[in-house]
C-alpha cells in the first residue's frame, strides 16, 4: 500500500489530478458555510462582470445572483452525482459481472445480453428518457447516470473474473471446500480492484459531464442549482456576457480533467492495463 | 591481404545507463565468405549484428568502436545515408519468421518494396522481381502465392520470403540471426541449403549467429566464438572445430552429441551460467566456470593471442 | 497449413453469408430486449398516453379516457400489450405522434438524414484527425509534439460537447462573423443544388467539429497506445532493415495495423454520438433526430419518444454489424467462423 502511494505521487498527472480534485472537494465543503444564503439569492445588480464590483468576484447573473456561489453549491452537486452513480453502477457492474464470469454458461449468455442491450441504446438518450420519465431530482439523475454507466463495469468485471477464476489459488480454494461466494468476495474480487479502481475514476468524470448535459437542457433538479444549470442559464445571454458559460464550463472542465488526470495515475501506479489485447 | 568487406573494431555496445552487453569486439568479414558467430544465448551476438544494422533497440547504444562496410564508416553515417544502405548492401534475416513478417500486406508487397526504396523502379518492375525471387527461394505456386497474406504460408515458407526480400538488391552482406532455430527440424536444412546456395551464387558474404556447431561446420569458412559479450577463439572452421584453444570453446565441443548424430542439436548447457553484464568479474569472464582456471585469471582480462595461420584466441594458457 | 491459400472466392462468400445471418440472429436477439426494456421504462411512468392525450384536448370526461383506453389497446394485460407493440414494429408501424399529429416513422426519417449528415462527418473527422495525431504523438514519444498532442487530448477529452458549441458560435459568428449560428441551410434564399451544398457545408462545420472533439480525444489516445505497441513489433524492424524511409515503416507498416482497434472502436461510438447529438443539434438548432428525441420527451409523446430509442437501436446494431465486416475485410488474418 505505501508502495502504492509512492508510485501514486511520483506520476505527475495523478498529482495534479488529486490536488485539482480536493480543491474541488474543499469548495463544496465550504459552499454552505461561506454562502449560507445559498446560490439563488440575488445578491446586486445583474449582469455584473467578474472583477467589476468588489465582493462579487465572478460577477452576476442575469438575475443578479452571485456566481461564486453558485460555483460553490454547484461543486457540491457536480461531485455528489459523479460519486453517488458511480458508486450505484459499481454495485450493479460489479454484481452482474462477477455472477457472468463466475459462472460462465447460460448464466453468462443470459446477463451479457442483458448488458448488450442497455449499451445498443444510446447512452445520453435513455438518460433523458429516464430522468423525464420519473421526473427530474437529484436522486433519478442518479439513477439514469448508474443505469446508463454499469454495462461498462459489468464488462470489465466479467472478463476479469474469466481470466482470475482458471488461476491456481481459486483451484485450491475450491478445493480446502471454500464456498463459491466467499471465493467471489475474498479471493477474486480483491485481485480484480484495480482496474475496477481505474475505470470508477474515468465513470466519475464521465457522470459528471452527463449531469452537466442534462442541466444544460433543463433537466436537472429544479431546486438544486448545478454547474450544468449555471450553463443553461447562461446560455441566452452569452453573445453579451459569455462570463456566465465560460466560469461554470471551467469549473466542469478542470473537474473532469482532474478524474481524468487521477486515472492515468492510478492506472501507472497499480499497473494495470485496461486495453488487454492479444 | 585486402580489405575486409565488414569489418567491427573495439565495438562496445552497453546499456544507455548501465553496464555493458559487447566489450572491445573485433570482428571482419571478407568479400563472399561465410562467418559464423557462435556463443549461448545471451552473449551479444544478435546485439551486435542489430549494431551493425545501426537497428539498436531502445536503451542500447554504441558506446564506442566503429564498424566499416567496405572502407565506409557506417557508425558515423547519416540516418539518410545509412537507410540506403540497408537493404541494399547489407540484409538481415531475423529469427522469428512468425512474427518478422507484417501481418496486413501481401508477402509479394514485402518484396517489391525493398527494390522500389532502393532501386525506384515502377511497381509493375517491382512486383516482377518480387516473383522472380520468389521462385529463387523454390516458394511453389510463387504466382498465385505472391498475393498471399503471411498467415497462409508456413513458417519454412515464411523465412524463404524473408530470404528473397533479404537478397532481392543483391546485397554484398547478409546478417543471419538463428536463421532456422524457430523452424521445424526437418526444414531446418532444407532453409540452410537454400541461404547457402543462393549466396554462392550471388557472392555474397553472410555473418551467421548460430549456436548450432553443426550448422558451423556445414556452412561456415571461419568462427567466431563469443562469451559474455567478448570474443574469446576465432579462426578457420577446421581449425576452430579440431583443435579448440579456448577451455570454453572445447566444452562447446564436448558437449556436443556425436558429430553424425548431432547435426541441427542443441547445444548441451554447460554447468554454472554467463556472468550477468552488471556483475562481470574483473580477469576473464570465463574464469568462475573454467576447470582449468589459474590465480591469475581473476586478475586481468587475458590478451589475444593470434597464430600466423589466424587462428586467434584470449586464454592466459596460450601466452 | 502447409497447404497454403484459403479455399476460393465462393467459400469465403459462402462463409461470410452464414456469419452475417449468425450475426443477425444475435442483433435480433438483442434487440427483443431492448423493445423488453423500452417498453418496461415507458409503463414505470405515471400515467399513460390516454392521459396526456386527454390532457392535450382539454378533456377529464372519464368516459371519453376510458373510451380512449380502450381503443389504445391499454385496457389489455401488458403482456398482450407488448406484443401487438412488436407486432407493429415489425410491419413499421411505429404509431402516430400526438404532440406533431404525424406518423412517427414519417418524422423520424425526414429528420434522419441531418443527424446521419452530421454524425458521420464529426466521426470520420475524428477518426482522420486522432489516427493523425496519436501517430505523430507516438512517432515523437516523450517530445514536445507528443506532450501537445496528449494535453489537447486532455482537454478534448474533458470538456462538454455543449460547451464547445458555445465556444465556437462566439468565436466565429459572434466575433468573427464567419459562420452561420444555427439551422441547416439558409430557407429564404432560392438555392441551386450547389449553393444548397455549400450553404449546408458552412452550418455543418461548427456542429461537426463540437459533436467530434470528445471522439478526437478518443481516437488520438487510442492510436497513440496502439501504434507504440506496433512500433515495437518485429515487423517494423524488418521494416526499419530495409533501409525504408521513417514515413513508410510508420504510415505502410505501422499505421495499417494500428488501424484495426480504430476501426473497432468506431462501432462502439455510434450510440454516444447520438446523445451526443441530442446536446449538439440543440445548441445549433441542428434538424435532426436529437433535437426530435429532446422536443418529443419534453411533450411526453410517449410513441415518438418509444420510436426514436427503437430506431436508434437498431442504428447502433447496424452500424456494429457494418463494422464488423468492415473489420474482416481489413484483417486478412481474421477468418470467418
Amino acid at each position: 500500500m505505501a508502495e502504492f502511494i509512492g508510485r501514486l505521487f511520483r506520476s505527475p498527472s495523478a498529482v495534479i489530478g488529486l490536488f485539482i480534485l480536493l480543491a474541488v472537494a474543499a469548495i463544496a465543503v465550504a459552499a454552505p458555510l461561506l454562502y449560507p444564503a445559498g446560490p439563488w439569492a440575488m445578491v446586486g445588480q445583474p449582469m455584473q462582470w467578474p472583477g467589476q464590483v468588489a465582493g462579487l468576484p465572478l460577477g452576476t447573473d442575469a438575475l443578479g445572483r452571485d456566481i461564486m456561489a453558485g460555483i460553490f453549491h454547484g461543486a457540491r452537486i457536480s461531485l455528489l452525482i459523479g460519486l453517488a452513480a458511480t458508486a450505484a453502477a459499481l454495485c450493479i457492474g460489479v454484481a452482474v459481472g462477477a455472477v457472468a464470469g463466475f459462472f460462465g454458461g447460460w448464466v453468462d449468455d443470459v446477463l451479457m445480453r442483458i448488458t448488450d442491450a442497455f449499451q445498443t441504446i444510446p447512452p445520453f438518450i435513455l438518460a433523458i428518457v429516464i430522468v423525464v420519465i420519473v421526473n427530474p431530482s437529484v436522486s433519478t439523475i442518479i439513477l439514469a447516470i448508474a443505469a446508463i454507466s454499469w454495462p461498462a463495469i459489468a464488462r470489465l468485471v466479467r472478463a476479469e473474473f474469466l481470466r482470475l477464476r482458471e488461476m491456481d489459488f481459486v483451484a485450491s480454494c475450491r478445493l480446502i471446500g471454500m464456498g463459491n461466494t466467499r471465493i467471489i468476495l475474498t479471493q477474486i474480487l480483491p485481485n480484480a480492484l484495480p482496474p475496477i479502481i481505474v475505470t470508477a475514476s474515468i465513470l466519475t468524470a464521465t457522470a459528471i459531464l452527463t449531469e452537466a448535459g442534462l442541466s444544460f437542457l433543463g433537466l436537472g433538479d429544479p431546486n438544486v442549482i448545478s454547474w450544468g444549470t449555471m450553463i443553461g442559464m447562461g446560455r441566452s445571454d452569452f453573445r453579451a456576457a459569455w462570463y456566465l458559460v465560460a466560469i461554470p464550463g471551467m469549473a466542469v472542465v478542470l473537474t473532469v480533467l482532474a478524474l481524468n488526470l487521477l486515472g492515468d495515475g492510478l492506472n501507472d501506479a497499480l499497473n494495470t492495463r485496461l486495453h488487454r489485447r492479444k | 591481404m585486402t580489405e575486409p568487406l565488414l569489418a567491427l573494431s573495439s565495438l562496445t555496445l552497453g546499456l544507455r545507463m548501465g553496464a555493458d552487453l559487447v566489450r572491445g569486439l573485433d570482428l571482419h568479414v571478407n568479400r563472399g565468405e561465410v562467418l559464423a558467430v557462435v556463443g549461448e544465448s545471451g552473449c551479444g551476438k544478435s546485439m551486435t549484428a542489430l549494431a551493425v544494422m545501426g537497428l539498436l533497440p531502445d536503451g542500447v547504444t554504441r558506446k564506442s568502436g566503429s564498424v566499416t562496410l567496405d572502407g565506409i564508416a557506417l557508425t558515423s553515417l547519416s540516418a539518410r545515408r545509412l537507410r540506403a544502405i540497408r537493404g541494399k548492401r547489407i540484409a538481415m534475416i531475423f529469427q522469428e519468421p512468425m512474427t518478422s513478417l507484417n501481418p496486413v500486406l501481401t508477402v509479394g508487397e514485402q518484396i517489391a518494396e525493398v527494390v522500389r526504396q532502393h532501386e525506384g523502379v515502377s511497381h509493375r518492375a517491382a512486383r516482377a522481381r518480387a516473383l522472380e525471387m520468389m521462385n529463387r527461394v523454390k516458394l511453389p505456386d510463387a504466382a498465385r502465392r505472391i498475393d498471399a497474406f503471411p498467415h497462409q504460408l508456413s513458417g519454412g515458407q515464411r523465412q524463404r520470403v524473408m530470404i528473397a526480400a533479404a537478397l532481392a538488391c543483391g546485397p554484398d552482406l547478409i546478417i543471419a540471426d538463428e536463421p532456422t532455430t524457430a523452424l521445424d527440424v526437418t526444414i531446418q536444412a532444407e532453409v540452410l541449403r537454400l541461404l547457402d546456395e543462393l549466396r554462392r551464387d550471388h557472392g555474397t558474404a553472410l555473418m551467421l549467429i548460430t549456436h548450432d556447431l553443426g550448422v558451423v561446420e556445414a556452412m561456415a569458412d571461419r568462427v567466431a566464438v563469443l562469451y559474455a559479450g567478448v570474443k574469446i577463439e576465432e579462426g578457420r572452421v577446421e581449425q576452430v572445430l579440431d583443435g579448440p584453444r579456448h577451455p570454453y570453446t572445447r566444452m562447446l565441443m564436448a558437449a556436443r552429441p556425436d558429430a553424425d548424430a548431432g547435426r541441427g542439436k542443441r547445444l548441451v548447457e554447460i554447468a554454472g551460467s554467463v556472468p550477468s553484464p552488471d556483475a562481470m568479474p574483473p580477469g576473464c569472464a570465463f574464469a568462475p566456470r573454467c576447470p582449468q582456471v589459474k590465480p591469475r585469471c581473476h586478475d586481468r582480462p587475458p590478451a589475444w593471442r593470434g597464430t600466423a595461420e589466424g587462428h586467434g584466441c584470449a586464454c592466459v594458457l596460450h601466452d | 497449413m502447409s497447404t497454403g491459400l484459403t479455399t476460393g472466392a465462393t467459400g469465403a462468400r459462402r462463409r461470410r453469408g452464414r456469419y452475417l445471418l449468425r450475426r443477425l440472429g444475435q442483433s435480433a436477439i438483442v434487440l427483443g430486449i431492448v423493445l423488453l426494456l423500452q417498453f418496461t421504462l415507458i409503463h414505470l411512468a405515471p400515467g399513460d398516453i390516454a392521459d396526456v392525450i386527454a390532457g392535450d384536448v382539454q378533456s377529464d370526461d372519464p368516459e371519453f379516457i376510458i373510451q380512449l383506453r380502450r381503443d389504445l389497446g391499454l385496457d389489455q394485460p401488458l403482456p398482450i400489450q407488448f406484443a401487438f407493440y412488436v407486432g407493429r414494429l415489425l410491419t413499421l408501424d411505429l404509431g402516430t405522434s400526438h404532440a406533431f399529429n404525424m406518423p412517427v416513422l414519417t418524422l423520424i426519417l425526414d429528420r434522419l438524414p441531418a443527424t446521419l449528415l452530421l454524425m458521420f462527418s464529426a466521426i470520420a473527422l475524428a477518426f482522420v484527425a486522432g489516427a493523425a495525431l496519436g501517430t505523430i504523438a507516438a512517432a515523437f514519444r516523450g517530445r514536445w509534439p507528443d506532450v501537445l498532442v496528449t494535453i489537447s487530448a486532455l482537454l478534448f477529452y474533458a470538456t462538454p460537447v455543449f460547451l464547445v458549441g458555445i465556444g465556437l458560435i462566439l468565436i466565429f459568428t459572434v466575433w468573427l462573423r464567419w459562420l452561420p449560428m444555427s439551422g441547416m441551410y439558409v430557407t429564404w434564399v432560392q438555392h441551386t443544388w450547389w449553393s444548397l451544398a455549400v450553404d449546408i457545408a458552412r452550418h455543418l462545420i461548427m456542429p461537426a467539429v463540437s459533436l467530434s472533439l470528445f471522439f478526437v480525444a478518443i481516437y488520438t489516445r487510442l492510436m497513440r497506445a496502439t501504434m507504440l505497441e506496433v512500433l515495437s513489433q518485429d515487423y517494423v524492424r524488418t521494416a526499419w532493415a530495409k533501409g525504408l524511409s521513417p514515413s513508410r515503416v510508420v504510415l505502410r507498416h505501422a499505421a495499417r495495423n494500428a488501424l484495426l482497434p480504430m476501426v473497432t472502436m468506431l462501432g462502439l461510438q455510434v450510440g454516444s454520438l447520438l446523445g451526443g447529438a441530442v446536446l449538439v443539434e440543440t445548441v445549433f438548432g441542428w434538424p435532426g433526430i436529437g433535437r426530435l428525441a429532446f422536443e418529443a420527451v419534453f411533450r411526453r409523446d410517449v410513441p415518438l419518444v418509444l420510436g426514436i430509442l427503437f430506431f436508434s437501436s437498431v442504428l447502433v446494431l447496424m452500424v456494429n454489424l457494418l463494422v464488423d465486416l468492415l473489420y474482416t475485410r481489413l484483417d486478412p488474418r481474421i477468418v470467418l467462423r
